[in-house]
C-alpha cells in the first residue's frame, strides 16, 4: 500500500515538472568558472537554461579571440521549500587565442518558438609567467635554422613539444602559424627523444618545416600553437563523487601551448657582379644537355633533353635560354619538376625536353646551354655552362622527291595546340522562332496517332468479318430473292412465249428454280419426288404439295398434248402457279 | 449591301487569330534579330531582355535559351547563363555547341559535386536524357502505329515473320510507354545557384541552422516548393532550405 502511494506521489511530481515547470519565466545566463587567467589557461563557461525541462544546445556565435570546445551538458530538478526548479547547464571550454580584455561571444537558445540571449561576460587575459622551463610540466618553442636568408633559400623551421615524463595528454593538436610568405615543404617526422632539463626529464616531439621564402624584406612567423587534453586521474572519494563514471574514472583538462612569433629577415640578392640573366634561381645547380638521336634524316625528330639538378627548389628553375637555328622545328614538352627533401637539405630536378625536326639536310651546331644562380653558402653569383651535341641532318625522303619530281606534297604534320578558350557563338538561324513547347495542337496530333492503329485494327476485323459472312449470304440472298425472281419469269412466259408447248416447259422450269433458289440447289435437275421429299422436309401442308404436283404433271402432260394448254386454262395455270409458289413462299418462311 | 458588310465582319471575325499570330511571330522575328544585333555591339542587357520577349506567351525555343545563355554568361552572370543553357538542354539535348557551353561554364563553378546519387530517378534520367519528352512521345506514336498495321495485316495473311514483328513492336510500344510515362512524370525540377555565395539551412525560415553553402552556378535538385523557400539537394547527403530568389528554376518541359 505504502509502494503504491509513493509510485503515485513519484509519478504526480514528474508530471508536475514537465508540464508545470516550464509555465515559469525562464531564464538563461552564461557564467565562467574564473575572470582572470593567463593565454596558457582556459576557461570553463556554463550556459544555464532554469525553468525549463528540455532545451536544444545553445548557439555561440564564433569569435576570432577563442577557441570553443564543447564539453557537454547536465541537467537537475531540485525542490526546495516546496518550490521546484528545474535546470539544465552547457558547459564549453575557451581557450582565449590573445592577451587582453576578451569579451565572451554571446549565446542564443530556442525555447518553444522563443529566442533567449545570455548575458555578456567579460574576462581578462595576461602574458604566461615567466617561469623556468625546467620548472614546467609541459611547454613548447619554435626556432629557425637561420635568421637571415635569400628568397628561394631554404631555412628549417622546428617546433618542439616538452612534456614531463609521467604526464598523461591526449588529443595533441599542432596548429602551423601562418606562412602565407613561403613555401612550406614538410620534412620528415623525428621519434620523441627524452631530454634532460634542470634534474627534470622531458619526453620531447619535434615538428619540423622546410620554409622557402617567396619575398624579399621582414617577415614575422607568428605563433604556432599546441591544443589538447591532460588526463588526471584519479580515485574517488566516496560513492556520491563522479557518480555514473568508473572507479579509476580519469579527467581531462584542455590545454594550449603557444611559441613566440619569429622574424626572418629575407636578404635582397646583391646588386653587385649580378649577371643580366640572373632571375632569382638560389642554390647550386649543375646542368646537362642531351639529344636522343645525333643522326637524323629532314622531317625527322630528335629530342633534346636539358637537366638541372642541384641543392634548391626544382619549381623555381626556369627553362634555359636556347639560341636556335631558325630551320629547325621546335615543339616543347611539359617540364617536370621534383623536389626531394633529404634532412635540411632539399634536393631539386627539373627536366625540359623539346622534339627538335629539321627542314634542311646539314650539320647544325648549337649554343652552350647557361644557367645561372646565387650560392647562398660562398654569397655569390655562379654561372653552369654545358654544351649541346652538334645535330647531323641527312636528306630525307621528302627531299628525294623534291629533287624527282618538283613541289613536294609532304608536309610535317603535328598537333594544333589550343590556346584559349571561350564560349561557342550565337545562334542566328531563324530556327530559334520555330516554338519548341507542346501545343493543344501537337497533343491532338499525337493522340489522334496513337489511336488511329486500334482504329485501324477495328476496321480489319470487320473487312475479315464481312469476308468470312459472305458466303452464307449468298445463299440467303438466292433465297430471298427466289419468289420475285419466278414472278419475273412468269410475266416473261406469258409476254414473250406464246406456244403452248414452250410456255408449259418454261412454267415447270420457273417453278423447278424457285424450288431450287430456295433448296440451294440447281433447280432445273430436280425430280418432282426429290422437290416433295424436300418440300415435306420443310413441313410444307400435304395439300399444297398435291396442288404443285399437280402442276407439275399438268405442265408434263401440256408438252404432249398441246391442246390442253390454250386460251383460259393457261391463264388459269399461270394463276395457279402463283398462287401454289407464293403459299409455299409463306410456309418456308 | 447589309448582307454583305454582314459576311465581311463574319469573314474578319474568323481570319484574326490568324493575321494576330502573323503580327507576334514577326515581332518574335524582330526581338531575335534586334537581340543578335545587340550582342554583337556587347549591349548585353539589352540583347537579353529581347531575348526573353522572343520567349513570351509561352513560346520556347532551345536556339533562344542558347543565346540567353551566352548573353549571361558576357554579363558575369555565371548562374543564369547555366540555368538557361540547362533549359536549351531539355528542348535541344543534343546540339553539340549546347553541350559545349554548358561544359564550358560548368567549368568556372566553384562547389564540387561527388555525383553518388544512384536513385532509380537519376539512373532514368540519365538513360533519358538524350532525347526530348516530344521524341520519346513520336517514338511510341510510331512504334504502335507499326505494331497495329502489322496486327491488321497478320488478321489476313498467318505468316510467322508477322507473329514475331507483332512481339517485337508490341514489347517496343510497352517499353515506350512506360518510358514516356516516367520521363513525364518522374524528373524533380532543377535549380541553379544565382548568387555568388547562398546559405542553406535546415529549415525554412533565417533562424533555422546553417547547414552548408553554395555558390553560384552550384546545380541542385528542387525536392519541394514552400512560398518564398524551397528544398533543395546538392548531394544526397546534403539537403536544405534555401530561398527562391537565390535559384534558376527549371521545371521539366
Amino acid at each position: 500500500m505504502m509502494k503504491k502511494f509513493w509510485f503515485l506521489e513519484g509519478n504526480i511530481l514528474l508530471l508536475w515538472c514537465i508540464f508545470i515547470v516550464p509555465a515559469h519565466a525562464l531564464q538563461f545566463f552564461a557564467s565562467v568558472d574564473k575572470k582572470t587567467g593567463t593565454i596558457e589557461d582556459y576557461f570553463v563557461l556554463t550556459l544555464t537554461v532554469q525553468d525549463v525541462s528540455s532545451a536544444s544546445q545553445p548557439q555561440l556565435s564564433s569569435s576570432p579571440d577563442f577557441k570553443i570546445n564543447y564539453q557537454g551538458q547536465s541537467s537537475q530538478t531540485q525542490w526546495i521549500n516546496g518550490k521546484v526548479s528545474a535546470q539544465i547547464d552547457f558547459r564549453y571550454a575557451l581557450i582565449p587565442l590573445r592577451t587582453g580584455t576578451l569579451q565572451i561571444p554571446l549565446a542564443t537558445v530556442e525555447v518553444e518558438g522563443q529566442n533567449y540571449k545570455s548575458n555578456p561576460i567579460q574576462i581578462e587575459i595576461t602574458k604566461a609567467a615567466n617561469v623556468p622551463a625546467a620548472q614546467k610540466t609541459a611547454f613548447v618553442k619554435s626556432f629557425l635554422s637561420a635568421d637571415k636568408a635569400y628568397p628561394n633559400q631554404q631555412i628549417i623551421y622546428t617546433f618542439e613539444l616538452y612534456i614531463k615524463r609521467g604526464l598523461k595528454v591526449t588529443n595533441l593538436r599542432f596548429e602551423r602559424p601562418e606562412l602565407s610568405a613561403f613555401h612550406v615543404n614538410e620534412l620528415e617526422k623525428a621519434e620523441p627523444v627524452i631530454r634532460v632539463m634542470g634534474g627534470q626529464s622531458f619526453e620531447v616531439y619535434t615538428v619540423t618545416l622546410g620554409l622557402t621564402p617567396l619575398k624579399e624584406g621582414t617577415i614575422e612567423i607568428g605563433s604556432a600553437s599546441l591544443h589538447g587534453e591532460q588526463l588526471i586521474q584519479g580515485r574517488r572519494n566516496s560513492l556520491f563523487d563522479n557518480f555514473g563514471s568508473s572507479f579509476f574514472s580519469g579527467q581531462r583538462k584542455p590545454f594550449q601551448l603557444r611559441t613566440e612569433p619569429l622574424v626572418l629577415e629575407s636578404l635582397p640578392f646583391p646588386e653587385k657582379k649580378q649577371p643580366a640573366d640572373f632571375y632569382g634561381l638560389v642554390g647550386n645547380y649543375a646542368i646537362q644537355a642531351k639529344l636522343s638521336q645525333e643522326k637524323v634524316k629532314v622531317g625527322e625528330s630528335t629530342t633534346l633533353t636539358l637537366t638541372v639538378t642541384g641543392t634548391g627548389r626544382a619549381e623555381s628553375i626556369r627553362k634555359p635560354s636556347l639560341q636556335l637555328d631558325s630551320t629547325l622545328k621546335v615543339y616543347e614538352d611539359q617540364p617536370s619538376y621534383d623536389t626531394q627533401i633529404q634532412g635540411p637539405k632539399q634536393l631539386g630536378r627539373a627536366v625540359f625536353t623539346m622534339a627538335i625536326v629539321p627542314s634542311q639536310p646539314k650539320k647544325y651546331n648549337f649554343h652552350p646551354v647557361t644557367i645561372t644562380f646565387f650560392d647562398p653558402e660562398n654569397k655569390s653569383y655562379e654561372t653552369r655552362q654545358v654544351a649541346i651535341p652538334p645535330l647531323f641532318v641527312e636528306a630525307g625522303e621528302a627531299q628525294q622527291l623534291t629533287a624527282v619530281g618538283g613541289d613536294s606534297l609532304l608536309v610535317q604534320k603535328h598537333a594544333v595546340q589550343r590556346l584559349g578558350d571561350d564560349l561557342l557563338p550565337l545562334h542566328k538561324d531563324m530556327a530559334a522562332l520555330e516554338n519548341m513547347a507542346w501545343t493543344y495542337s501537337s497533343i491532338l496530333l499525337y493522340s489522334a496517332f496513337f489511336f488511329l492503329g486500334p482504329l485501324f485494327f477495328c476496321f480489319g476485323l470487320f473487312w475479315k468479318w464481312r469476308a468470312e459472312h459472305s458466303a452464307t449470304n449468298v445463299d440467303k440472298i438466292r433465297s430471298s430473292q427466289a419468289l420475285s425472281k419466278f414472278k419475273k419469269e412468269l410475266k416473261r412466259i406469258q409476254s414473250e412465249v406464246t406456244e403452248a408447248q414452250p410456255v408449259a416447259q418454261s412454267i415447270m422450269i420457273a417453278l423447278k428454280k424457285y424450288i431450287g433458289d430456295k433448296a440451294n440447289k440447281y433447280g432445273e435437275a430436280l425430280t418432282a419426288q426429290e422437290i416433295e421429299s424436300w418440300l415435306q422436309e420443310k413441313q410444307v401442308e400435304a395439300d399444297l404439295i398435291s396442288k404443285l404436283k399437280d402442276l407439275f404433271e399438268h405442265c408434263e402432260l401440256a408438252q404432249y398434248a398441246a391442246s390442253s394448254f390454250s386460251g383460259e386454262n393457261k391463264q388459269q395455270i399461270y394463276e395457279l402457279s402463283q398462287n401454289v409458289i407464293s403459299q409455299i413462299e409463306g410456309q418456308l418462311k | 449591301m447589309r448582307h454583305l458588310n454582314f459576311w465581311i465582319l463574319i469573314l474578319l471575325f474568323l481570319i484574326s487569330p490568324l493575321l494576330a499570330v502573323n503580327a507576334q511571330e514577326e515581332a518574335r522575328a524582330s526581338f531575335f534579330v534586334e537581340g543578335n544585333q545587340a550582342y554583337e555591339e556587347q549591349d548585353f542587357a539589352k540583347a537579353a531582355k529581347l531575348y526573353e520577349s522572343v520567349l513570351q506567351e509561352d513560346h520556347a525555343n532551345g536556339h533562344v535559351y542558347y543565346n540567353l545563355g551566352n548573353t549571361y554568361y558576357r554579363m558575369g552572370k555565371l548562374g543564369q547563363a547555366l540555368g538557361y543553357f540547362l533549359k536549351a538542354m531539355q528542348y535541344l539535348p543534343r546540339h553539340e555547341d549546347i553541350i559545349a557551353n554548358l561544359q564550358y561554364v560548368r567549368l568556372q563553378t566553384t562547389d564540387q559535386k561527388e555525383d553518388t546519387d544512384r536513385s532509380w530517378r537519376q539512373i532514368f534520367n540519365t538513360w533519358t536524357v538524350d532525347f526530348t519528352r516530344q521524341e520519346w512521345i513520336i517514338f511510341l506514336v510510331l512504334c504502335n502505329t507499326v505494331f497495329w498495321i502489322v496486327t491488321v495485316v497478320r488478321l489476313f495473311y498467318h505468316r510467322e515473320i508477322l507473329l514475331w514483328l507483332m512481339i517485337l513492336f508490341g514489347s517496343g510500344t510497352v517499353f515506350l510507354m512506360v518510358a514516356c510515362f516516367l520521363k513525364w512524370w518522374s524528373p524533380l525540377p532543377i535549380g541553379v545557384i544565382l548568387p555568388k555565395e547562398t546559405t542553406v539551412y535546415s529549415a525554412p525560415h533565417q533562424q533555422a541552422t546553417v547547414l552548408f553553402q553554395l555558390h553560384e552556378g552550384a546545380e541542385v535538385t528542387i525536392e519541394e516548393e514552400a512560398e518564398d523557400w524551397v528544398e533543395i539537394q546538392f548531394e544526397p547527403t546534403k539537403k536544405g532550405w534555401v530561398g527562391k530568389k537565390s535559384l534558376f528554376i527549371i521545371h521539366p518541359n
